[in-house]
């Protein structure tokens, strides 16, 4: 199974983030969004992942917008520094996918789906904090933590789990020490992402509450359920997703209502 | 997703948003074969965390529980759900509800399955339906518990609420339960080293389709030596009846068990049909309470005392060639769950033979049948079993007796497992009984006494771990 010596190894290889992405985060940072376009420039990669998510309908642009200070402009701060972080996520997923029977196009779609409706989030919050904001692009990086991690230990994950019902995120916990969004946390720090982000992803995982500072809990709880309906998608629980972290009722029980309101549920 | 097994029921935990597009991934046709092949009491869905469903997906779902209903003759249903669920779910269906619906687990387990309700227990319950409570106080009692309705919800909160300073007032209570009919196997209880079946009614020719042979052969296979089939809630019983438990008893005399009768009074029974069943072995007791009280019986029959024809089997060759199969998988389940690997250190043909102070040592043991027939019996001192099932534990620093007892069951049940692939890989096909655990090793070693086979002793972190192959 997996050991302390394996997580040491993953987090060993984590690739550093870009120059270029490192530079334009901190023209972010600095709210210089002319110097920040111009840097992402240089990323052509980047580009056409910004062009990509800001022409989804949910930006509620009528053409496409494909110059990069008008891509910059249209999202603004918060939201730029947001897909930026989230294109980080992108680089570190693997080109195939054999733990979860997720496809490349799975996980961009999945990336897409969470900005937006955590944005819808949001917007219903009025929060424009964008450590909150980033946290719940972090969220397919757990699940990418989970692939590089498990794929060459499915045959003893699949044994320990025929006898008993325990969720990924937990059985790594048990065996190692760590679970996926300590990981995760790690990964934030390498690439120097926001730690609040991190912790706010860490508290939705659902067992950690204290993982966040109190004022960030609702979003924390909010981001747990988020990550449950995302896997309204067929594909996604056919992928094997639903197995990734158990749904913790009580965590979220002054929330859920609100939750299916703000996202439109209806039975 | 794979249901889970626990005490004859195949249980599906499903979780988050379900709705029609995603139920079909949820439980794919791939889990419904596999989960047809499967021998349980009952097939459930958790809705425990379910956020939320609409009409779709629980249709979705009905259709795949009646599917098991009319494939296996299980029970099926759905437990877990809030208050809210509930009333949505009987609302969905407001002609008749395909499937069974309990409040949680452990009051599924009052009806199907076993249940760790003690029989002749107190059970409180509510229902708004006036069928449904004949229905369950009916069912309630055919399975060996004494069943109290309450009137209202109020009251039943009320009740509970005394119940938090005394206890005892009753063993478990629900209000959000809904049965529909199938076909009723007897309920089974563990008692210790004794297996108690509950007979009600009139008892004739159908006991045997109401029977579980498989479970009741698989307990006989792990060295369960006591079989009682309670009769206090019995009217009568015939011939046919009769013709049945006296084959099960001729039956259990080849594994050197015993079958007794409790409460069956005379005039429940012909007096040359009751001699019928003495000759054929069977013992007869006023009560359950009496012969749980017997402490000669039980000792007798805590495991194997009697030597007998299945005790004599020797192992066989072609269990022999496949041994470093069953070591090497002891190892690899042993290696994964804890990180480490135990060392071979003897292998011998004998009696199982332990050079340790047995009041350290635990056991369990699962037996296996199909092309291959046989005993696992893993004997480890107490450190070792909870470093082997520290992970099933949940790393916890202080655990019950019962939790480690379940933990040791799941553990042996993955050495099971990874043998059982393991020959799968080479055309060898095994069907798995229940596990049993010891916290006492000399409840085992009457299981095993005087039965040949191999004994393996390996070291595992400088403890002795001890592995035994017999038949």
């Amino acid at each position: 199974m997996i050991t302390a010596n394996d997580l040491e190894k993953f987090i060993k290889q984590i690739p550093a983030a870009p120059v270029v992405v490192i530079e334009t985060l901190k023209e972010l940072e600095k709210e210089d969004l002319i110097k920040a376009a111009k840097s992402a420039l240089r990323d052509p990669a980047l580009i056409s992942y910004l062009r990509e998510i800001i022409n989804k309908p949910y930006f509620g642009f009528t053409n496409d917008i494909n110059d990069i200070y008008q891509i910059f402009s249209g999202l603004g701060i918060i939201r730029a520094k947001q897909i930026i972080s989230s294109y980080l996520v992108s680089i570190l997923a693997p080109k195939s996918w054999s733990f979860f029977e997720l496809t490349q196009e799975d996980i961009q779609n999945m990336q897409s789906d969470t900005i937006i409706i955590w944005n819808k989030i949001l917007d219903y919050k009025k929060c424009e904090e964008s450590e909150i904001a980033i946290s719940a692009v972090l969220l397919p990086a757990a699940i990418i933590v989970c692939e590089y991690l498990f794929r060459a230990k499915q045959e003893e994950i699949e044994l320990i789990l025929s006898n008993k019902y325990l969720d990924y995120n937990s059985l790594l916990e048990r065996v190692s020490g760590r679970n996926f969004f300590d990981l995760v946390e790690i990964i934030c720090q390498k690439w120097g992402l926001p730690i609040r982000s991190a912790k706010i992803l860490k508290a939705a995982s659902g067992n950690n509450p204290d993982a966040c500072d109190y004022k960030d809990l609702v979003y924390a709880k909010m981001l747990h359920m988020l990550f449950f309906y995302l896997l309204v998608k067929p594909n996604l629980v056919k992928a094997g997703l639903m197995q990734f972290i158990e749904y913790n009722p009580d965590f979220t029980e002054d929330i859920a209502q609100e939750f299916i309101e703000i996202v439109g549920i209806k039975s | 997703m794979r249901p889970v097994i626990k005490d004859k029921i195949a249980i599906f935990y499903i979780q988050g948003f379900i709705d029609g597009n995603n139920a079909p991934s949820l439980i794919t046709l791939q889990d419904i074969t596999y989960t047809i092949g499967l021998d349980v009491d009952a097939v459930l869905i958790s809705f425990e965390k379910v956020i939320f469903f609409n009409k779709k997906g629980l249709d979705f779902l009905a259709e795949v529980l009646k599917q098991f209903k009319s494939k296996m003759g299980v029970l099926i249903g759905i437990f877990g759900y809030s208050k809210k669920s509930y009333d949505s779910i009987l609302a969905s269906y407001p002609d008749e509800l395909p499937f069974c619906l309990f409040d949680d687990l452990k009051t599924a387990t009052l009806f199907v399955g076993i249940s760790e309700v003690p029989r002749d227990s107190i059970i409180l319950f509510y229902s708004k339906d006036k069928d449904q409570k004949n229905y369950i106080s009916l069912e309630l009692y055919n399975r060996g518990y004494q069943a109290i309705y309450v009137s209202t919800p109020n009251e039943l909160a009320l009740k509970r609420a005394a119940r938090v300073q005394n206890p005892s007032l009753f063993a478990h209570s629900f209000e959000m339960t809904h049965l529909i009919n199938h076909s009723h196997k007897i309920a089974k209880q563990l008692f210790g080293k004794v297996v108690v079946y509950t007979l009600s009614g009139y008892i004739d020719g159908d006991v045997a389709d109401r029977f579980d042979l498989n479970y009741h052969t698989k307990s006989l296979n792990v060295g369960f030596k006591l079989f009682v089939l309670d009769c206090e809630r019995v009217k009568a019983m015939n011939i046919h009846g009769v013709n049945f438990i006296a084959k099960l008893s001729i039956a259990a005399a080849e594994w050197g068990a015993t079958i007794c009768l409790t409460s069956l009074d005379d005039d429940k029974i012909q007096p040359k049909l009751k001699e019928e069943l003495e000759t054929s072995g069977v013992l007869f007791y006023p009560t359950l309470e009496i012969l749980l009280n017997d402490k000669s019986l039980l000792e007798t029959h805590g495991g194997g005392a009697t030597v007998n024809k299945k005790s004599k089997q020797k192992i066989s060759k072609n269990l022999i060639e496949q041994l470093p199969v069953f070591i090497n998988s002891t190892i690899k389940s042993l290696s994964i769950l804890t990180n480490k690997t135990p060392i071979k250190e003897s292998l011998q043909m004998s009696q199982l033979t332990i050079n340790s102070q047995l009041d350290n040592l635990l056991a369990s043991s699962i037996g296996f049948y199909g092309d291959l027939d046989g005993l696992i019996v893993l004997v480890f001192p107490k450190t070792i079993a909870i470093k082997a099932c520290k992970i099933l534990l949940n790393n916890q620093e202080s655990f019950s007796d019962k939790e480690l007892e379940d933990a040791l069951a799941e553990f042996v049940n993955i050495v099971a497992g990874t043998t059982k692939s393991a020959l799968s890989d080479k055309g060898i096909k095994i069907t798995i009984t229940l596990p049993r655990t010891f916290l006492k090793l000399n409840e085992l070693l009457h299981t095993v006494e005087a039965k040949n086979g191999v004994q393996v002793v390996m070291s595992f972190d400088g403890e002795p771990f001890y592995f035994f192959l017999t038949r």
